[in-house]
């Protein structure tokens, strides 16, 4: 290298080593921070209920509850992770299939059964992708 | 060395270095994506490309880096010097890789053209934390490219190594200006400090290094040699004994670095600076009665510092005389390529 | 150091076949080293990456849908999935975009013009690749993939849109986050939020695309707001100078089946984006930088 080029070297990298951490520090210091909302997203309790049943899966835990002192059931469902479908449907099988319901983002969902239901034994749950005709996960239920 | 242009010359060395490159470049994509693929099965084809290409062409440029205060600090690393010229136009492509794909993923198939939205999506030039970091990776883009093409010693001739050189220490604001495009953007996002502190680590690493080797260069500039010309202009350099046949003793003047050369019963005096990119010749040996330069392995003829033929590199050329055992030069510098008749070491001095 | 490295007596020539041989036993252990320490970086930053969102987004599958088409506020479809056994129908509305960073409003347009009808509101069969996540559905339309007998085949309006669209007002709020690109955001980008994304998201807002305000709640779940003005109308190019940067918006959450809108005041919205772009408020170093949009 010749002089210039050395003595160019010498005073960049004198200023590089002032101008870099500074640089590095600062941007690190003035990253800006989300901000988290503090009204949590309500969820819908119904009633004082016991639990009957659970019955967890991979993306939702099921819980079969019955409201104190009023006949018929009431599903909690836990969606743990989301699901990846554009639409998913609550389904509740007996001697027929009845749609109860509506599962979007992650989070606790309650959905009144019907109270027919407790003329039978047992019933199954069904997950449905209605876009695709696809089941995502099903569930028995013991009355 | 070469007489005329050619693409690449090849040779083992080259070839070895290259091998080694590619392998290293198959090893990092090939773990990348495949430990990616494993551990986020959610990632886009487009997110990987240029996720990949972004951190091996920084942990390349890292490399490049490295390099040259290595080889200035110890010999020993100038075989990683040799061939480094390959390493940046691979770090160059992938760089280019990153920067044409994430153009192409952020801002084509929209209302502008992308370039134009590339610099005016985001418009927050005035802020540090909402600075539009893209605009950063985009101009240290253009230096490695305008450095990838100017790489061939076909332009290092035709734009003078001192311009070349000058060009290619642009590296270093590229540098700067890839870390702050991944401090301001990507940083902002990732929320591991892992991250960071790789980064840090990074960067006192090169601060360190080049710290070092360009206070241990300088050192030997502000050292001034004794210059104290005696009435015939030569001024003393050293004992004799003080250089090893074969090798030179380097004189640092203020204007420039003089190498003087002991070999075959000889004393020679010639430029330190090598004509191909001014690598320091007096740290190179004679080989064959040539000195040979410690870069790239360039020659020149030590008594009129001529490239043997067919070769046309010359270098500037001193008068050198040796009194009693003391070596004494002159500073006046000869036209590069002039013959200068060297002084003879009387054969019964013994070299200790 | 000097212990480490070889004595500096050998001599390294590229062009010669061999290196000295201390010299390379040296450097074979230093790209050895090299090769390690390259394999353990690739894992580190693989390892250390934020985590993607499960978003999908069904590239080059077309999918039809069958529901009521709105052209107004925000082009959306408005899918019937079925009737609960109370006898109601649900829904899934389907936000509509179209080809690269634009917004839906040209695909229908064209698909009126080739119609010849008003889409509004009308019963539609359209066909499109999908875009979902987290509860959320977005459709990307294209012209070509929409001819006027298959769009049109699903039949005619069983019901007026007025009838079925309910209006829910869940009051006035002052909401932080950040407004993303809902096309990018839901599955197209990864991640399709954030700083990196910034730019992206700029230029879809600005094409057209609904501007989002993903606001993370305090229970770890996410809330998603279609951002319009008060009276209904897109924002886009007034808000795109907060776009991707935590924010916080003030605005009249209204609850539009399963999408909340959050409808803010257009002059307020300008007065705060236009000193975005004044340098002394460009200038803020600190962290804590927010837009609060007053009222």
């Amino acid at each position: 290298m010749i002089k210039p080029l050395r003595t160019y070297h010498f005073y960049l990298w004198r200023i590089w080593v002032v101008l870099l951490p500074l640089g590095f520090i600062l941007a690190l210091w003035v990253i800006p921070r989300n901000q988290t909302s503090v009204h949590p997203s309500s969820v819908a309790i119904k009633g004082e209920t016991t639990l009957v049943y659970h019955a967890p899966s991979p993306c939702c835990d099921f819980n079969l509850r019955q409201t104190t002192g009023v006949p018929g059931y009431q599903l909690e469902l836990v969606l743990k992770k989301q699901l990846k479908v554009p639409a998913c449907l609550v389904y509740l099988r007996t001697d027929k299939d009845q749609l109860i319901g509506q599962l979007g983002q992650v989070g606790t969902y309650y959905f009144d059964l019907p109270s027919a239901l407790q003329h039978f034994d047992e019933a199954t749950i069904t997950l449905q992708d209605p876009i695709h005709q696809q089941v995502i996960t099903t569930i028995q239920l013991p009355l | 060395m070469s007489a005329s242009y050619q693409a690449i010359l090849w040779n083992r060395q080259k070839k070895i270095y290259d091998t080694i490159l590619v392998s290293f470049l198959l090893l990092y994509a090939i773990l990348f994506v495949s430990v990616n693929l494993i551990i986020h099965p959610e990632i886009t084809f487009e997110t990987l490309l240029i996720r990949t290409t972004a951190t091996l062409a920084f942990l390349l440029l890292h490399i490049i880096l490295m390099i040259g205060p290595l080889a200035r600090l110890h010999p020993v690393f100038l075989p990683l010097l040799y061939n480094r010229r390959h390493l940046g136009v691979t770090m160059f492509c992938v760089a280019a890789i990153h920067g044409i794909f994430s153009i192409i993923q952020f801002h084509a198939l929209g209302n502008v053209h992308p370039l134009v939205s590339l610099f005016l999506s985001n418009t927050h030039y005035g802020s540090l934390p909402y600075f539009p970091f893209q605009a950063l990776g985009f101009l240290a883009l253009i230096i490695f490219m305008l450095m990838a093409v100017t790489s061939h010693d076909f332009w290092l001739e035709n734009l003078s190594p001192k311009v070349w050189k000058t060009l290619h220490m642009g590296v270093y604001l590229a540098y700067a200006l890839v870390l702050m495009h991944v401090m301001l953007g990507v940083i902002q996002y990732e929320t591991s400090p892992v991250l960071v502190v790789l980064l840090g680590l990074g960067l006192l690493l090169l601060l360190g290094l080049h710290v070092a080797a360009s206070r241990k260069e300088h050192q030997k500039d502000q050292e001034g040699f004794a210059y104290n010309p005696e009435a015939d202009g030569f001024i003393r350099v050293c004992a004799l004994d003080e250089i090893a046949e074969n090798r030179a003793k380097i004189v640092s003047l203020p204007e420039e670095r003089i190498a003087i050369f002991r070999y075959a019963n000889h004393l020679s005096a010639v430029s330190n600076v090598c004509k191909h990119q001014n690598g320091p010749l007096g740290e190179g040996r004679i080989i064959d009665g040539c000195i040979t330069c410690p870069w790239h392995g360039y020659q020149y003829l030590p008594h009129n510092g001529s490239s043997p033929p067919p070769f046309k590199e010359k270098v500037a050329t001193y008068d050198v005389k040796l009194v009693g055992r003391t070596v004494y030069v002159h500073p006046k510098a000869y036209p590069e390529g002039t013959e200068r008749p060297p002084a003879v070491v009387p054969t019964n001095t013994i070299m200790i | 150091m000097r212990k480490i490295l070889p004595p500096p007596d050998e001599f390294y020539v590229g062009y010669l076949p061999e290196a000295p041989n201390t010299t390379a036993t040296f450097l074979k252990n230093v790209v050895i080293g090299i090769g390690i320490v390259i394999a353990i970086l690739a894992l580190i930053l693989v390892l250390y990456q934020k985590k993607f969102s499960t978003n999908h987004f069904e590239f080059g599958i077309n999918t039809t849908v069958q529901g009521y088409l709105y052209t107004d506020q925000v082009p959306r479809i408005r899918v019937p999935l079925g009737k609960d056994f109370h006898g109601q129908e649900i829904y899934q509305t389907m936000l509509l975009v179209g080809f690269g960073k634009f917004g839906a409003s040209e695909a229908i347009a064209q698909l009126e013009q080739s119609t010849g009808v008003s889409l509004h509101g009308r019963f539609v069969a359209l066909t499109g690749s999908l875009i979902y996540g987290d509860g959320k559905a977005l459709l990307q339309i294209i012209p070509q993939d929409n001819p006027a007998e298959r769009l049109l085949a699903a039949g005619t309006s069983p019901m007026g849109h007025e009838e079925t669209l309910v209006l829910q007002s869940k009051g006035e709020t002052l909401l932080p986050g950040e407004v993303v690109d809902s096309k990018c955001f839901f599955g197209v980008m990864k991640p399709g939020e954030g700083k990196p994304h910034r730019s992206c998201a700029v230029r879809c807002i600005a094409g057209g695309i609904p501007p989002i305000l993903k606001v993370k709640q305090a229970n770890n779940k996410t809330a998603y707001y279609l951002i319009l003005a008060e009276d209904y109308t897109m924002v886009n190019q007034e808000i795109l100078p907060i776009v991707g940067q935590p924010v916080r918006l003030k605005g009249r959450v209204i609850q539009m089946e399963d999408w909340n809108l959050l409808l803010v005041n257009r002059q307020s919205l300008l007065s705060v984006t236009s000193q975005v772009n004044e340098w002394p408020g460009l200038l803020a170093l600190d962290k804590r930088f927010t837009l609060c949009q007053s009222e």
